[in-house]
């Protein structure tokens, strides 16, 4: 129950800012859509999805850093709740956000299309949401787990090494594959794609878990 | 067999040792009886806040125990933090929540929680319920803070510097809504403070920390019948922090 009532505050904290993001990224999007040439397939979709990225960050910084930055974990952690508790609140109330951000912003690439906006692929299946609303996710995951393990100021620097490190394993995917044998398992990913989100948001619960154990080693709750 | 905690258990902190950077607590040990009011004395940086942190388990503990009752402060978190109030020093947060809504947040983390004594709190104290806590004084968030520390009717209340920055009014205010809530209603106190002249006023005892050791603690009653009719709390600091 307590954890129900940490997200209820959260949302409730939250509610003056959620919508203004929405409407700034459509805003955004749109600003941007404008002046790109339309005929390069996929690029709008892949800009839609940049977008949502930076709400995935800015609902982290919402929800974890400002409240880190006040203290008011500190006061959260007065009150008769476990650290595991207010780990997990967090986590999903973050996840709350961002599936309800990335839903909205599909239903107006959706909504688009359907009156006409919008003529360019791909329509929106029940498939390209699961994937989305993963991959958003994983993303917003990362981030809380660094401002909740580490301090705000550090969550905000890790992601740029971070971000290297995986474009150089995006270019050497093949050799990686090979060097730790693992051609079988990328194997069965492509052939099952829900295999392969299954596996990232095993990806989340591992965050989730690594905050609730490595907060318990923290010197300070804060 | 089920742990059990009543009105009458004393708070007992054991060799309580931590290090944070350059600062060592070390090995701080006290009991705290109930309706006993306890000042924690010291300059700044002398480990009052951080005492109190570890108790609550905001800051990391190296060693030794903290009880109240059956309840380790660590391993029965929830049963142990349900039991104490604390309003503490530094900052505030959710700005953007009324009193009332503030309040109403933190009594829903309790099943003990007293509404009579809330809403009588918040009138006595002259809070205004629809206010948002961003729009209030110093003064009144710490009034805020404690009427959400009181409100559950905790065993233990800890105070971090509860009348730091606080005009004249609102200090004495809360000094007697301490004192009576210990003397009255046989809860232990904790309060850490600068200020000497607090703690002679309200405290039953002092607790004298410097550079992360106990120095003294003593009953102040005990102290003053000891001594000669011309001892004073503010030479005796004195002569035990220099």
């Amino acid at each position: 129950m307590n954890i129900f009532r940490l997200i209820a505050k959260d949302l409730r904290l939250q509610s003056y800012f959620f919508l203004p993001l929405v409407a700034l990224e459509i805003a955004g999007y749109l600003a941007y859509i404008l002046q790109m040439p339309s005929h390069i397939p996929g690029v709008a979709f892949g800009l839609l999805h940049g977008v949502a990225l930076i709400g995935d960050f800015l609902i982290c910084f919402r929800t974890m850093i400002a409240e880190e930055k006040n203290r008011a974990l500190m006061f959260i952690k007065t009150l008769p709740v476990s650290t595991a508790e207010i780990v997990v609140a967090k986590f999903a109330v973050n996840l709350l956000l961002v599936c309800l951000n990335t839903g909205l912003l599909l239903a107006f690439w959706e909504g688009g299309r359907a009156l006409g906006w919008i003529e360019l692929s791909p329509h929106v299946t029940a498939y390209l949401v699961a994937a989305g609303l993963t991959y958003h996710c994983l993303n917003n995951a990362f981030f809380v787990m660094l401002s909740l393990v580490f301090s705000s100021e550090r969550a905000v620097w890790l992601p740029f090494p971070a971000l290297f490190v995986l474009m150089s394993v995006i270019l050497n995917f093949d050799r990686i594959k090979i060097a730790l044998h693992l051609e079988i398992l990328v194997g069965l990913l492509q052939r099952d794609s829900l295999l392969f989100l299954t596996l990232l948001w095993i990806v989340i619960a591992g965050f989730v878990m690594t905050c609730c154990q490595s907060l318990r080693y923290k010197r300070v709750f804060a | 067999m089920s742990v059990t905690c009543n009105a009458q258990d004393s708070l007992i902190v054991d060799r309580l040792s931590a290090r944070l950077g350059n600062f060592h607590l070390r090995e701080i040990s006290f009991r705290l009886e109930p309706g006993q009011v306890t000042g924690l004395l010291g300059h700044n940086g002398a480990g009052k806040t951080t005492t109190l942190r570890l108790i609550m388990g905001i800051v990391r503990k190296d060693s030794g125990q903290v009880r109240l009752g059956g309840f380790d402060h660590q391993l029965d978190e929830r049963e142990f933090k349900r039991r104490i109030g604390i309003v503490q020093e530094e900052g505030f947060f959710y700005s953007g929540m009324t009193v009332a809504g503030f309040i109403g947040f933190v009594s829903d983390f309790y099943c003990d929680w007293n509404e009579d004594l809330s809403q009588h709190l918040l009138q006595t104290l002259e809070l205004p319920k629809s206010k948002k806590l961003g729009q209030l004084s110093k003064g009144m968030r710490t009034k805020v803070s404690l009427v959400a520390a009181l409100s559950h009717e905790p065993n233990v209340l800890l105070l971090d510097e509860p009348t730091s920055g606080l005009d004249p009014r609102a200090r004495i205010e809360i000094l007697k809504l301490i004192q009576q809530t210990a003397h009255r209603d046989g809860t232990t106190v904790l309060f850490s403070t600068h200020n000497l002249h607090e703690v002679d006023q309200i405290a039953d005892r002092v607790i004298v920390v410097d550079r992360g050791r106990i120095l003294a603690d003593e009953s102040l009653s005990a102290l003053r019948n000891s001594n000669e009719a011309s001892w004073n709390l503010e030479q005796y600091y004195l002569e035990l922090v220099s």
